[in-house]
């Protein structure tokens, strides 16, 4: 277990090396010039000029490469170029705020999504197949920012339960929760909709194998043969789903951000982005790479948990 | 037979973190519903700014409407505009409690009020901090408003409470300057010296609130200035919330989470707001008109060519903007906004310079010119909204007389830097925010020094240089007799406009909305302009909630 933690480790900093070398260049050749961000219609050729020195931006590219780098190696991630505050102090901000949606977002979808799916293979052809499968559907065609509205007009617009914008006192749990709750609904719906069809494929998959008939052969109740043989070999995909979307949601929560006026690391990066303040993108595709990285590796040392069979050498 | 246990490394069962996180959020959440999500704090005024998130809250440096109207309630000018109107005549009294100019207007000296105390405990605001404050935003590199500020020269401080600036050329108007925007506010140069690069984003100033919290990308809190100097504020609390989806905003209004938002541009959605939110909320269009015009770079052929300018001119209907953008837009017929100091009324120009809508003029244009067929040509463009709706309503017109226009569309951070740093764009059209009074307008768009080519250049899109533009616009800034000034003014725009390097399409105005129960302290009447540099309502000790 250790060599594959330690392994996985090694590959994560070669990752992160790599991205973060070709995020360095390639937002450097994007066109916006964070001097003249700042300055806007009052940039002239001459302030441009002396923002860029004064912001060390004059210097050979090179250059900009070596001292960032050292300086990464060293935990320091730069000021932002545009307020002059640590980029990490900005990242480390908001990043409850991005925690909380995804977090509670994946564990709405699999609350929601895995027994949904199991329900929907075990009654196969049923009613409440016909009826999971359509509300799945529907929920994967739209997209979570839809979901998004149609939550807030109700519960928030109509029976005024939840707040509109922001999110919330951080120190408050009760603001904190309040703000969450309809944000990380959006998200989990949506994940549930893909865990749920997922989950039922592979339970249908699972109970047509031969040894779930020896397990009924040998006169297993029908609980037993689900919970100890079916479900718990249905987790391995459910797991790699929640692995790839916990991935997919930090980012594609953006738009549900957006939506209800949330902080998060999305809305920081979309910012910087416009701004052209390339150490707070930089600091931010950082913290990226190192959460894909570390929810892969607990995804792989998960599956040794869950399927014996599965060992890494 | 032992029972297998599916412990994980701190004892606890899958079964049971599961069951915990799923009570904890219900808990959690159940708990809060009745009170926090739409409890109102007392004596808070809640304020939605069409914003992201904060950019820099120096007001040597911010240009964003994100950053200024927070900055406009933190910090104080040596004079101060009178709510709702910014013109020379509005100029009243703050930091400095008289003030004086020589004969020859160059020299210009501030009497400070005694005993303004900054935030925070950082003491006395006194000629010290003056004097550093305008050495800052005319010397530092990182200063946005060099070019404004370069007129000055020697700054003295006699006593405590006097401060004697020596200017380079004599200016009448220097002290509208010295007001309560961008390198007129006065910043403390204790906590400057103390707080180094902290400062830039929790600012101490000397105005009515002060800097109390930044939740990042969520809001800015300010508190009552207990110590300020006109009286300690009726509202204990301002919040700015960065509310960046218009959708959002609206509805955090009509639930009155917001006493105040930024609009946006957009008849029905105002009309929809206000009649969902209950108890009488207003709209106002408030002022400096932005003067949106199109540029037509001179080097770029054949627009060196005049008639293909004035063909240009004569394809574009303002109507059309007018239907497009609805009652924020009013077409113009000079690139100086009517209602600016200086800006020209239409009654004043004559026919034959109104350029009005007139296709088959612009085509007879062409032909005279040699392109009776017309021609092609491309520019780039930002993708921003208004941008890009102007860009593509003048595409729409100009291939109706035969010219083909071809827009590379940029991301706006893209466009900007193409159309300043590397003099991309053969038109470009600009939707410009300035004081309003003629010169700035004029200084940046039709100086010879206002070519993008030139290290000074800001906004000379068409590469524009008329010596006697020039010097008509010397003629007006020099003198301290306003009659002459505005003569100058007119003589100047008569001559941009027989050049026509610009096409004046007219102006845009930013709706904000206020809930009935808002008292600004101040009142506006029905129908009032409403004039304000930071775009929402100025702050005042008397604002309440």
């Amino acid at each position: 277990m250790a060599r594959l933690i330690l392994s996985r480790l090694l590959l994560m900093f070669m990752a992160m090396f790599v991205v973060m070398t070709a995020m360095f260049f390639g937002i450097r050749l994007g066109g916006t010039d964070p001097a003249i961000a700042i300055q806007g219609s009052y940039a002239t050729a001459e302030s441009v000029a002396l923002l860029s020195e004064s912001l060390g931006l004059d210097k050979p590219l090179w250059q900009q490469y070596v001292m960032y780098m050292t300086g990464l190696l060293r935990g320091d991630l730069g000021v932002s170029l545009q307020n002059g505050r640590p980029v990490l102090q900005q990242i480390l901000q908001v990043l409850p705020n991005t925690f909380d949606l995804t977090f509670w977002g994946m564990v709405i979808g699999v609350v929601v999504g895995v027994p949904l799916g199991f329900i929907s293979a075990i009654k196969r052809n049923t009613m409440w197949d016909q009826i999971i499968r359509v509300c799945t559907l529907a929920s994967i065609s739209m997209p979570p920012f839809i979901i998004a509205y149609l939550l807030l007009i109700v519960f928030a617009i109509t029976f005024r339960m939840f707040p509109v914008n922001g999110g919330g006192d951080l120190d408050d749990l009760s603001s904190r929760a309040s703000h969450l709750f309809l944000p990380a609904m959006a998200l989990g719906l949506a994940v549930a909709a893909y865990i749920a069809r997922l989950t039922r494929t592979s339970v249908l998959e699972i109970m047509s194998r031969d040894f779930i008939r020896t397990a009924r052969a040998k006169g297993l109740s029908e609980y037993r043969v689900m919970s100890r043989h079916v479900l718990k070999l249905a987790w391995v995909g459910i797991v790699t789903l929640i692995g790839i979307y916990s991935a997919v949601s930090i980012g594609g929560s953006v738009a549900i951000e957006l939506v209800f006026g949330r902080p998060g690391v999305g809305r920081l990066v979309i910012g910087a982005i416009s701004q052209g303040d390339f150490t707070v993108i930089q600091g931010a595709i950082i913290f990226y790479a190192a959460f894909v990285s570390i929810v892969n590796m607990i995804v792989d040392v998960t599956y040794t948990f869950l399927d014996p069979r599965i060992r890494y050498t | 037979m032992t029972k297998p246990t599916h412990s994980t490394t701190n004892g606890l069962s899958r079964r049971e973190v599961l069951a915990y996180g799923i009570g904890g959020l219900i808990a959690t959440a159940s708990m809060s519903l009745p009170t926090s999500a739409l409890a109102q704090q007392a004596n808070t005024l809640r304020i939605g700014l069409n914003a992201r998130d904060i950019g820099v809250l120096h007001p040597h440096v911010a240009t964003g409407g994100n950053d200024v109207p927070v900055i406009a309630s933190i910090f104080s000018g040596l004079v101060r505009y009178e709510p709702t109107r910014v013109n020379i005549t509005a100029i009243q009294p703050d930091l400095a409690e008289s003030w004086e100019m020589s004969d020859d207007f160059a020299v210009h000296t501030f009497h400070l009020r005694k005993g303004v105390q900054w935030h925070k405990g950082y003491g006395e605001v006194t000629s010290a901090d003056v004097a550093y404050s305008l050495a800052n935003v005319r010397d530092s590199e990182q200063s946005t408003f060099r070019p404004l500020y370069s007129n000055m020269g020697e700054i003295e401080t006699p006593d405590d409470y006097t401060v004697v600036i020596h200017l380079n050329e004599p200016d009448p108007t220097f002290v509208t300057a010295m007001a309560n925007w961008q390198g007129g506010f006065v910043i403390c140069r204790k906590a400057v010296e103390e707080m180094g690069d902290l400062y830039r984003t929790e600012p101490v100033g000397s105005g009515p609130f002060q800097f109390e919290r930044y939740t990042p990308q969520d809001n800015i809190s300010l508190t009552a200035h207990k110590d300020y100097y006109a009286g300690a504020p009726a509202l204990e609390r301002v919040v700015y919330s960065y509310v960046p989806d218009e959708t959002s905003r609206r509805f955090a209004f009509v639930q009155q989470e917001l006493d105040i938002i930024q609009g946006a541009s957009n008849e029905d959605w105002l009309t929809e707001v206000v009649n969902s939110t209950p108890g009488n909320p207003k709209v106002d269009l408030l002022g400096p008109a932005r003067s949106v015009n199109l540029h037509m770079k001179a080097t770029v052929e054949p627009l060196g060519n005049p008639l293909v300018r004035q063909a240009i001119a004569h394809a574009i209907n303002r109507d059309d903007f007018e239907q497009f953008f609805g009652p924020v837009f009013k077409g113009t017929n000079s690139s100086i906004p009517p209602s600016y100091f200086g800006g020209l009324k239409t009654a004043d120009i004559p026919d034959e310079l109104k350029y009005g809508f007139d296709p088959e003029k612009s085509k007879a244009l062409l032909a005279e010119a040699g392109f009776p067929d017309g021609f092609e040509i491309s520019t780039v463009c930002s993708e921003r909204g208004d941008y890009l709706a102007l860009a593509q309503i003048v595409q729409e017109r100009l291939s109706k007389v035969g010219i083909a226009l071809k827009l590379d569309i940029l991301d706006h951070g893209s466009w900007v830097a193409a159309i300043i740093k590397e003099k991309r764009g053969s038109l470009v059209w600009s939707i410009s925010s300035r004081y309003p009074s003629a010169e700035y307008l004029m200084r940046e768009f039709f100086l010879c020094d206002a070519r993008v080519s030139q290290p000074s250049g800001v906004q000379g899109f068409a590469e524009y240089c008329n010596p006697d533009f020039d010097v008509a616009y010397q003629a007006a800034i020099a003198s301290g007799d306003p009659d002459v000034r505005l003569e100058e003014f007119a003589k100047a725009q008569m001559i941009a406009l027989k050049d026509l390097p610009v096409v004046p399409l007219g102006t845009m105005s930013t709706p904000v909305l206020r809930q009935g129960y808002v008292n600004l302290g101040y009142e506006i009447a029905e129908g009032d302009d409403v004039t304000s540099l930071p775009y929402l309502y100025q702050l005042s000790p008397a604002t309440s909630v």
